[in-house]
């Protein structure tokens, strides 16, 4: 069998004691076997892991500037990034990572240049514009070309994006890329752009799922904003944000809001494995929002609405145990409103 | 809280950096398989007489195994992103293991 790198191994005793005074028990003969020949014959034959090279990507970088300001630090560099043999039809949807330039190549941070301002440019470019390609991204990069899923990021607030997008179609010459709804996701400052983006343009956004950042925008009375899906995933040990998430639960469900959350028991500040989550959200609700046959060759998309009663509700009274529950929203009955929205069945699994 | 090992499932799935805004390790490969080919689970927790293993794929049940065995072969998955898990119960006692999201490619 494939194990992981670190394998915890657990021993536990049955039997002894009076079930209250603690039972000192001491493993003395234990001894653990590695197969040296490592996997045995049948799982050689039937298990590989496959992941073929990413392939080349194309970046595309964007010099742009923040309407209202003046001097050197409004200009800001959007980024694009798609694979370079895609065909820009078949481009469903962005991923926005707000505030965000990470890329990895090769296991490593890609590397960027600081201008000034918002300017970010990778250190393999001589100009603030222009496209590079790209080779060696992080597998995980798979995810995103299998659902025709592409990236956009760079140094910029929220507030930016629609002119990050005008400026990248000019770049790219990918003329509807203005046009294509977006997933958004960020970490601690960047989660809670990712939650202000859905605030500014609740018409485009897919879902989105500020992480770490307690439950940013909660406090929206907007109706469309709250009808965009949102997944908050904290760490539980992160000082306040999974108090502030517990505290919004019950709030954001007298709004009737399409929003949920997610701890990670025993994570501090770090998105640690929020991405187990949050890909499986992104892609339900591209499922559930994307119109079949939707073309945004074609002009703006109109995002299927989604229905409170439709989606299913995860019982934070349940999420600390080994078998937190989830229930379908119309078949709910309980009376707690510590409950987190979550759009389909199979997100509500995962969670 | 049950009394009972906690469930997991035993696949390659990174853990996470302890500190802040890392990238995966170098090296590091997140779960990936071939589309539409057997391959083998393993998952750890309860034993005992009475024992069920169920293991899911979203909201797809892939096995269900009785006894104490937790090893076992699953059909492939079609292309794409799957959440696996492992669900034990034993004596009334239901377990979930954390999914790991795994990505069936197809072979070109």
């Amino acid at each position: 069998m494939l194990l992981p790198h670190k394998v915890w191994v657990g021993l536990k005793v049955m039997g002894g004691g009076d079930g209250k005074t603690p039972v000192s028990v001491t493993f003395d003969r234990v001894a653990l076997t590695i197969e040296a020949a490592g996997p045995g014959g049948e799982t050689a034959k039937a298990f590989r892991e496959y992941h073929p090279p990413v392939e080349t990507h194309r970046l595309y970088l964007a010099k742009a500037e923040a309407a209202g300001r003046k001097g050197d630090d409004r200009f800001f560099s959007p980024f694009l990034l798609l694979p370079k043999g895609m065909k820009p039809a078949a481009i469903r949807a962005i991923l926005y990572t707000a505030g965000s330039k990470e890329i990895t190549v090769e296991g490593k941070l890609f590397p960027w240049d600081k201008g000034t301002g918002g300017l970010r440019k990778p250190t393999a470019m001589a100009d603030w514009e222009g496209a590079l390609d790209v080779d060696g991204l992080d597998p995980s990069t798979q995810i995103l070309v299998h659902y025709g899923v592409v990236r956009v990021g760079g140094y910029f607030a929220p507030e930016q994006y629609a002119e990050a997008v005008r400026q990248l179609a000019r770049v790219s010459g990918i003329a509807h890329l203005p046009d294509v709804p977006f997933l958004v996701t960020g970490a601690s400052f960047a989660g809670g752009y990712s939650a202000r983006a859905a605030q500014l343009y609740p018409e485009k956004t897919i879902a989105a799922a500020p992480v770490i950042i307690g439950a940013a925008g909660a406090d929206t009375a907007d109706a469309e904003v709250l009808a965009v899906p949102h997944l908050h995933v904290i760490g539980s040990r992160d000082g306040v944000h999974l108090a502030q998430v517990e505290k919004a639960l019950p709030a954001l469900r007298e709004k009737h809001a399409l929003w949920g959350a997610a701890p990670m028991w025993r994570v501090y500040h770090r998105q640690h494995k929020s991405n187990a989550l949050i890909f499986p959200f992104f892609l339900e609700a591209m499922r559930l929002r994307l119109p079949a046959g939707a073309d945004p060759t074609n002009g703006p998309v109109t995002l299927t609405a989604l229905k409170e009663q439709d989606g299913w509700l995860g019982l934070a009274d349940t999420w600390e145990t080994n078998a937190p529950r989830a229930v379908p929203a119309r078949e709910y009955r309980g009376e707690s409103k510590n409950v987190a929205w979550l759009p389909s069945e199979t997100v509500a699994r995962v969670w | 809280m049950s009394e009972n090992p906690k469930t997991v499932i035993h696949f390659p799935s990174f853990e996470g950096h302890d500190t802040f805004g890392h990238p995966a390790p170098h090296g590091w490969h997140n779960s990936f398989l071939e589309a539409d080919r057997p391959f083998e689970l393993v998952a750890s927790g309860a034993v005992g007489d009475g024992l069920r293993v169920e293991y899911f794929a979203g909201t797809r049940k892939l096995k269900v195994l009785k006894g104490t065995d937790y090893r076992v072969m699953l059909e492939g998955l079609e292309p794409g992103l799957h959440a696996v898990y492992a669900v034990t119960t034993l004596g009334g006692t239901t377990e979930i293991s954390r999914p790991v999201t795994v990505l069936f490619q197809a072979r070109p």
